[in-house]
C-alpha cells in the first residue's frame, strides 16, 4: 500500500507545487468574498407584485374593480388613489374599460389589459413611498383590517417610515377589495453589504418574498443551480486543470523508473487517477463549504444540499476524469485528453437532449388502447384516432373511420403535447361488441371551439366500415361493450345504452343520438372513466365514488331493462376518501387499485374484502382490467410495468413479458392478453402460460430506429451529467413522502430511479479505468 | 557468429561462482510492432544468451540502437519479451520479487521538478516499499554519498543534468538492492562528476552489489568492468572479460593484433621491408623508427622480421601490442 500512498502523497506535493492550484483557490476565494455580503434581512413588506399578489385571473378584473371602487360609497379610497394617479395613466384605464364596454370594434385584448395593470401597480408602489397618500378622511376606520387598525391606534405620526409605507400598502389593498392581496407581514429586503438592492433585483426577478417563500424557492432551484451551473463550469475547469497528471507520467526518464519499482501498473495507474480527483475534491470542498456558510449565514438557509454536491461532484468529477485519463495513457498528450474529455461530454449532454426531446416525440406515438375484432387489432394512439394493422406496410394504418381534415389534425398535435390540460373531454372506445361484430368509438373535434365538448359517435356498418352515428349524450365519461350490448355513462350518473334501431323523422343524424337511457333511478356520478367498470357476462356496472362502491344491474322484471342499484358498501380502505381509485370487475371480482398503491379485491355479491395487497411498486396505478372470465386481472403501472392479479391462485406477481417497463397499454380478449410496448409493437401472449403467441411490431420510421437501437442504448450506457440534481434531491428531501401510505402517488410526480445517473456514471467510470488498466499492463514503454 | 566464436561464448558464460546469477539470459528475443493497421516488425533482440555474476561489474556495449536499453526494460518488466527467457537474481525478468532486489537508474533520468532533494528519496523509497523513517535515516548518508551534501532542500528543477544523475543514483541505492542497472550513468557528466560516479561504482561492487552498467562510453567501462557483453543490431556480439577480448579476436578471420617494431633505416628501405603488411610510422627518434604493424599471427611477425632482415634494416627492439576494448569493438560490429 505504501508506493500507492505515496503516489497519492506526490500527486498532492504536485497541486501544491502547480500554479494552477493557488490560482483555482484564489478564484473561489474571490468568488466567495464577492457573494458573502450578499445577505437578506426581513422587514415589512410594502411593495405590490402583481404576479404574487393578484390571481392570474384577477390581473385582467383589477382596472374593473378599480372603476367599480370609484363608483361606489363605500370608501373613499379609491378615489385618493385615481387622484394620485398620473394623467396618462387615468387615459389608459379609461380606454381599456371603455373599449370593452362601448366600442365593440375597438378590440382591448388580455394584453392591453395586462399591460395597462401594470402600469397602475407601478404607481401603487410609488403612492406606498408618499408619506402624504393617507389621510384620514379617506378611509372609514372600522371597516379596515386589523394591522391597518393597529397602526392607525399607534398614531400615524409616531410610525416608521417603514410602517408608514405598509400601512400605505395595506390601505391600497383593502381599496380594491381584497383582489390585491395584503401578502405576509413581512418580506426579505436584499441586502449587498450596506445598501439595499431589493428594488433594483425587483426589476429581475420576483422579490419581495416571506422567508419561508424564498427558503422554498431556493430549495427548489438550488439543486438544478448547483448541477447546470457549478457542476458544468466547475467540471470544465478541473478537467483543464487535471489533464496534465497522466500524460505527464509518460515523459521519457519518468515512466520507466516509476515502471521499474516493485508495484502493479494498475495500482498506480489508479492511485494516479485517485490523485488527480483528490485534487479536485480540495476545491470543491472550499467552493461548496463556502457556498454553504454564505447560504447559512448571508441568506438563513442551510441547504444540505450543497454539501452533498461535495462527494457527487467529485463523482461527476470523476466520471470525466476516467476519459481524460484515458486518452492521457493513450495519446500520452494533454490537448488530447482535454479534446477528448470536452467532445465526450458534448456527446453525453447531446445523447441526454435528444433523448429527452426523442422520449416526447415517442410518448406522443405510443399506443394508449388496444381492442381485437373480428377485422384485427384496433389501437390507439394519443391523437385518439384508432389505426388498424396492414400487413402489407407492416405498420398500424389510419382506420377507415372518415378522415379528419388537415386543420383538425393540426390542433391535435398542439393539443397532443399538453397531456390532462387539454380543455375538452377525452374522447372514449374503441370498444368493440362481440355479437354484432362492430367496433364503436368518439370523437371529439378539438379544432371547433363550438362542437368540442360534444363526443361524435362513429360505429362500424355493413362491410366493416366507420360511420357517424349521431353523437354521444351530453357529459359521458365512460364507454363499454359487454357481449350484446354498448353502455356508456356519464357524469351525472345516468346510464345509456346504444339502440342501432331508434329512427328519426329528420334524419339529421349528426344531432341525434343513438343511446337511450336506461336509469337507474339512485345516481353515483361516474367522474371519470376509471371510477367506472362494466362485468362483460353479466352486464353489471360497479361505481367508485369517495370511499363506495355501488354496484348496478339490469332489472330483468322491467321491460326496457333499465339499470337499478343492486348493492352498495362503504369500503374500507384505511385511505382517505379522497384518495383516487381504478375499479375494475369481471367474473365475480372487483377490484379497487388505490392511489397509495392499495390493491382490494372484493366479492362482487356481498362487496366484503376478499384480499388486500400492496404490491412493492411505488407507482400510481395507469389503468386496471379484467380478463373476461374474471381469472386474471392487469395492473399496468405508471412506470409501464404490469402486475398480473391471479384471483384462482391469490397472488400477484410480476409476469415476464416483453418490455417490462415500458408496457403503455394492455387488453384481456376471449384467452389473449395483449401488450403495447416500444411505443407501437403489440404481442399477444396466451393468458395462461403466457406464451407469446403472435407480435405486431412495426419495423418503425428511421427516427423510432435511431431512437431503439441508439440513442437509447446511448442513454443508457453513457454518463448523465443533466441529471445529477436528481440523487441530490433525493438525498436532500427530509420527507420521503413515498413511504407513506397516505399519500396519494397519482399526484407525485413520476420520479425516475434518482440513483441512476449515479450508478450508469459510476458503471461508465469502472468500464474506463479496466479499460486503461488494461491498456497501460499490456504496452511497452 | 561462427561456430568457434559460438562455442567460447558458451564456455565464458559459464559462471564459476556457486550463487545464483545475477542475470541469465537464455535465447531471449523482443521483436517491436509499430504502426495501427500495417504493422512494422523490428526485431531488437534475437536470442540473446548470457550470464552475470554476482558481486561483478558488468558492461553491456553497443552502437546506438543496438538493443541496449531494450535488454535492461526487459529485465525491469518495462517492456514484455517477445521470446526466450530471463531471471533476475533467481525470480523472473520483470517480476515484482526482481524489481525488489534492483535499484535502476534510468538513461535521460527526470525527476518531478516540485521535489526537493529529501521529498524526492521519500518518494522513490516508498515507492520501493521502504518506510518514510528508514528513508530519513539513511538519506543523508546517501545523499553525501553521491555528493549532494548541502542541497537536500533546494527543489530538483534548480539542480543541473549531473546532480539530477547524482540523485538518481541515491534513489537506487536506498533499499539496499542486490543489484544496480545503471544505464548510461555518466552520461553529461563533466569528467570528474565521471571520475567520482566511478568512484561510487567501484565502491558499491566493494560492499557485494552487482553492477550491471549499459554505455556506449568504452573508455568508462574498459576502467571499471570485469566482464562486458557487447550487442550490434540485437545480436551478441562479444561477452566475457576485457582482457580475454584480443584472444576471442584471434580465433576468428578478421587480424586485430598489432606488432610495434623500433628499426632503424631511411624511410624507402622501410617501405620495401614492410611491404605487403598493413603498417604505420608512429615516430623517428634519433634514428630510431617507431612502426606499428597488423599481423594475423606469429609466422607473419617471423615473415616481417625475415623481410626486414633481408632488406639489412636492424631491429631495435620488439613488442606485441594489447587489444584495445575500442579496436575490438569496432571489430565486432559490422
Amino acid at each position: 500500500m505504501r508506493p500507492y500512498l505515496a503516489i497519492i502523497k506526490d500527486s498532492f506535493r504536485a497541486a501544491l507545487a502547480s500554479k494552477v492550484l493557488y490560482v483555482l483557490l484564489g478564484l473561489i476565494f474571490l468568488f466567495l468574498l464577492a457573494i458573502a455580503p450578499l445577505h437578506v434581512r426581513e422587514s415589512l413588506d410594502t411593495r405590490v407584485n402583481l404576479d404574487r399578489d393578484v390571481k392570474p385571473a384577477d390581473q385582467m378584473l383589477l382596472l374593473d374593480r378599480m372603476k367599480e371602487e370609484l363608483s361606489s360609497d363605500k370608501q373613499k379610497g379609491m378615489q385618493r388613489i385615481w387622484e394620485l394617479l398620473s394623467q396618462e395613466t387615468k387615459d389608459k384605464v379609461d380606454n381599456v374599460i371603455a373599449g370593452n364596454k362601448e366600442d365593440a370594434e375597438k378590440k382591448v385584448t388580455d394584453v392591453d389589459r395586462i399591460f395597462t395593470a401594470q402600469s397602475v401597480v407601478e404607481e401603487l408602489n410609488e403612492m406606498i413611498e408618499d408619506p402624504e397618500f393617507f389621510r384620514e378622511e379617506d378611509w372609514n376606520r372600522k371597516s379596515l383590517g386589523s394591522e391597518a387598525r393597529g397602526y392607525l391606534k399607534k398614531g400615524v405620526d409616531t410610525l416608521s417610515e417603514k410602517e408608514q409605507r405598509r400601512l400605505n400598502r395595506v390601505l391600497i389593498s383593502q381599496s380594491f377589495g381584497g383582489l390585491i392581496r395584503a401578502g405576509a407581514k413581512s418580506s426579505l429586503d436584499f441586502y449587498y453589504g450596506p445598501f439595499n438592492w431589493s428594488d433594483f433585483m425587483s426589476n429581475i426577478f420576483m422579490t419581495n418574498m416571506s422567508r419561508d417563500q424564498f427558503a422554498s424557492q431556493i430549495s427548489g432551484t438550488i439543486t438544478q443551480f448547483l448541477d447546470k451551473v457549478v457542476l458544468s463550469i466547475g467540471l470544465l475547469i478541473a478537467i483543464l486543470v487535471t489533464a496534465n497528471v497522466v500524460p505527464q507520467t509518460f515523459e521519457p526518464g519518468t515512466l520507466n523508473l516509476l515502471l521499474s519499482k516493485p508495484l502493479s501498473r494498475t495500482g498506480l495507474f489508479l492511485a494516479k487517477f485517485v490523485g488527480g480527483c483528490m485534487f479536485i475534491a480540495l476545491c470543491a470542498a472550499l467552493l461548496f463549504v463556502g457556498l454553504w456558510l454564505w447560504m447559512g449565514f448571508g441568506l438563513g438557509i442551510w441547504e444540505r444540499a450543497v454539501l452533498i454536491s461535495i462527494p457527487l461532484y467529485i463523482v461527476v468529477f470523476a466520471i470525466y476524469y476516467s476519459v481524460s485519463a484515458f486518452t492521457g495513457l493513450v495519446t500520452r498528450s494533454t490537448i488530447l485528453a482535454i479534446v477528448a474529455t470536452g467532445l465526450f461530454w458534448a456527446v453525453c449532454w447531446s445523447v441526454g437532449t435528444l433523448y429527452l426531446f426523442c422520449s416526447a416525440q415517442m410518448k406522443a406515438f405510443e399506443i394508449t388502447k388496444i381492442v381485437e375484432t373480428d377485422q384485427g387489432l384496433l389501437v390507439t394512439d394519443p391523437a385518439f384516432e384508432p389505426k388498424k394493422w396492414d400487413d402489407a406496410e407492416n405498420d398500424w394504418v389510419e382506420s377507415d373511420a372518415p378522415e379528419l381534415d388537415e386543420e383538425e389534425k393540426i390542433q391535435r398535435m398542439v393539443f397532443r403535447y399538453m397531456g390532462d390540460n387539454v380543455p375538452f373531454p377525452d374522447p372514449l372506445g374503441p370498444v368493440y361488441l362481440e355479437s354484432t361484430k362492430q367496433t364503436a368509438f368518439s370523437r371529439v373535434l378539438v379544432g371547433d371551439p363550438k362542437t368540442h365538448r360534444k363526443q361524435q359517435f362513429y360505429i362500424t356498418g355493413e362491410g366493416g366500415a366507420f360511420e357517424r352515428k349521431g353523437s354521444l349524450p351530453s357529459g359521458i365519461t365512460a364507454m363499454f361493450a359487454t357481449k350484446e350490448n354498448l353502455l356508456c355513462f356519464n357524469r351525472r350518473g345516468k346510464f345509456y345504452r346504444y339502440d342501432s334501431e331508434l329512427t328519426f323523422e329528420k334524419e339529421n343524424t349528426n344531432a341525434e343520438t343513438w343511446f337511450v337511457a336506461v336509469g337507474p333511478e339512485e345516481k353515483v356520478a361516474a367522474r371519470e372513466e376509471k371510477h367506472v367498470a362494466v362485468n362483460f357476462s353479466n352486464e353489471e356496472v360497479a361505481i367508485y365514488r369517495d370511499g363506495e362502491v355501488s354496484v348496478f344491474a339490469v332489472d330483468e322484471s322491467d321491460e326496457d331493462r333499465n339499470y337499478k342499484l343492486r348493492t352498495s358498501a362503504k369500503i374500507d380502505t384505511g385511505a382517505r376518501v379522497e384518495m383516487t381509485c381504478h375499479i375494475a370487475y369481471q367474473g365475480d371480482t372487483i377490484v379497487l387499485a388505490l392511489g397509495n398503491g392499495q390493491v382490494i379485491l372484493l366479492d362482487s355479491a356481498t362487496l366484503e374484502k376478499s384480499k388486500e395487497y400492496l404490491p412493492e411498486s411505488r407507482v400510481a396505478v395507469q389503468a386496471i382490467s379484467g380478463s373476461l372470465d374474471g381469472r386474471w386481472f392487469s395492473l399496468l403501472y405508471r412506470d409501464g410495468s404490469l402486475r398480473l392479479v391471479d384471483i384462482k391462485n391469490e397472488k400477484v406477481s410480476k409476469p415476464s413479458v416483453r418490455g417490462q417497463g415500458n408496457i403503455s397499454a394492455i387488453q384481456f380478449s376471449a384467452s389473449y392478453l395483449l401488450i403495447a410496448d416500444r411505443t407501437d409493437r403489440v404481442t399477444k401472449y396466451d393468458i395462461e402460460n403466457l406464451s407469446r403467441s403472435e407480435s405486431n411490431a412495426p419495423s418503425g420510421t428511421w427516427m423510432q430506429k435511431a431512437w431503439r437501437y441508439a440513442i437509447k442504448p446511448l442513454y443508457f450506457a453513457f454518463p448523465k451529467p443533466g441529471e445529477f440534481y436528481k440523487v441530490v434531491s433525493h438525498l436532500s428531501s427530509s420527507a420521503d413522502a413515498e413511504q407513506n401510505t397516505d399519500v396519494d402517488l397519482t399526484f407525485q410526480k413520476l420520479r425516475p430511479n434518482p440513483w441512476s445517473p449515479l450508478i450508469s456514471g459510476l458503471v461508465f467510470m469502472a468500464v474506463m479505468l479496466c479499460l486503461s488498466c488494461l491498456v497501460f499492463s499490456r504496452t511497452d514503454y | 557468429m561462427t561456430e568457434t566464436a559460438e562455442a567460447e561464448l558458451v564456455t565464458a558464460n559459464l559462471a564459476s561462482s556457486d550463487s545464483t546469477p545475477a542475470i541469465v539470459s537464455e535465447k531471449l528475443c523482443k521483436t517491436y510492432s509499430e504502426g495501427l493497421i500495417f504493422r512494422k516488425k523490428f526485431q531488437a533482440l534475437e536470442e540473446v544468451s548470457f550470464t552475470v555474476n554476482q558481486g561483478e561489474i558488468f558492461g553491456l556495449l553497443g552502437p546506438n540502437g543496438a538493443g541496449k536499453t531494450t535488454f535492461i526494460k526487459v529485465l525491469l518488466g518495462i517492456i514484455n519479451k517477445s521470446g526466450g527467457s530471463a531471471s533476475m537474481m533467481g525470480y523472473a525478468a520483470g517480476s515484482k520479487k526482481c524489481r525488489e532486489m534492483v535499484g535502476y537508474l534510468p538513461e535521460r533520468l527526470r525527476i518531478p521538478p516540485h521535489l526537493t532533494a529529501y521529498n524526492a528519496l521519500e518518494y522513490f523509497g516508498n515507492l520501493s516499499n521502504v518506510p518514510a523513517s528508514v528513508v530519513k535515516a539513511k538519506r543523508d548518508e546517501y545523499l553525501e554519498l553521491v555528493g549532494l551534501k548541502g542541497r537536500e532542500k533546494d527543489l530538483v528543477k534548480k539542480f543541473s543534468k549531473g546532480m539530477v544523475q547524482r540523485l538518481g543514483l541515491a534513489q537506487a541505492l536506498l533499499h539496499d538492492p542486490k543489484m544496480v542497472i545503471l544505464d548510461e550513468p555518466t552520461d553529461g557528466l563533466d569528467p570528474r562528476a565521471r571520475a567520482e560516479m566511478r568512484a561510487i561504482i567501484r565502491s558499491l561492487a566493494d560492499r557485494g552489489v552487482t553492477i550491471f552498467l549499459n554505455s556506449h562510453l568504452l573508455q568508462e567501462v574498459e576502467m571499471i568492468c570485469d566482464r562486458v557483453a557487447i550487442l550490434d543490431k540485437g545480436n551478441l556480439r562479444y561477452c566475457g572479460s576485457v582482457a580475454n577480448i584480443g584472444e576471442f579476436l584471434t580465433g576468428s578471420d578478421k587480424p586485430i593484433r598489432k606488432q610495434r617494431f623500433q628499426v632503424t633505416g631511411d624511410p624507402d628501405l622501410l617501405q620495401r621491408g614492410f611491404s605487403n603488411f598493413q603498417f604505420e610510422v608512429k615516430s623517428i627518434e634519433e634514428g630510431a623508427t617507431t612502426v606499428e604493424v597488423v599481423v594475423k599471427d606469429q609466422a607473419d611477425v617471423d615473415r616481417v622480421i625475415d623481410q626486414l632482415r633481408q632488406h639489412g634494416i636492424s631491429i631495435l627492439g620488439m613488442e606485441a601490442l594489447r587489444v584495445s576494448l575500442e579496436d575490438a569493438f569496432l571489430q565486432l560490429i559490422d
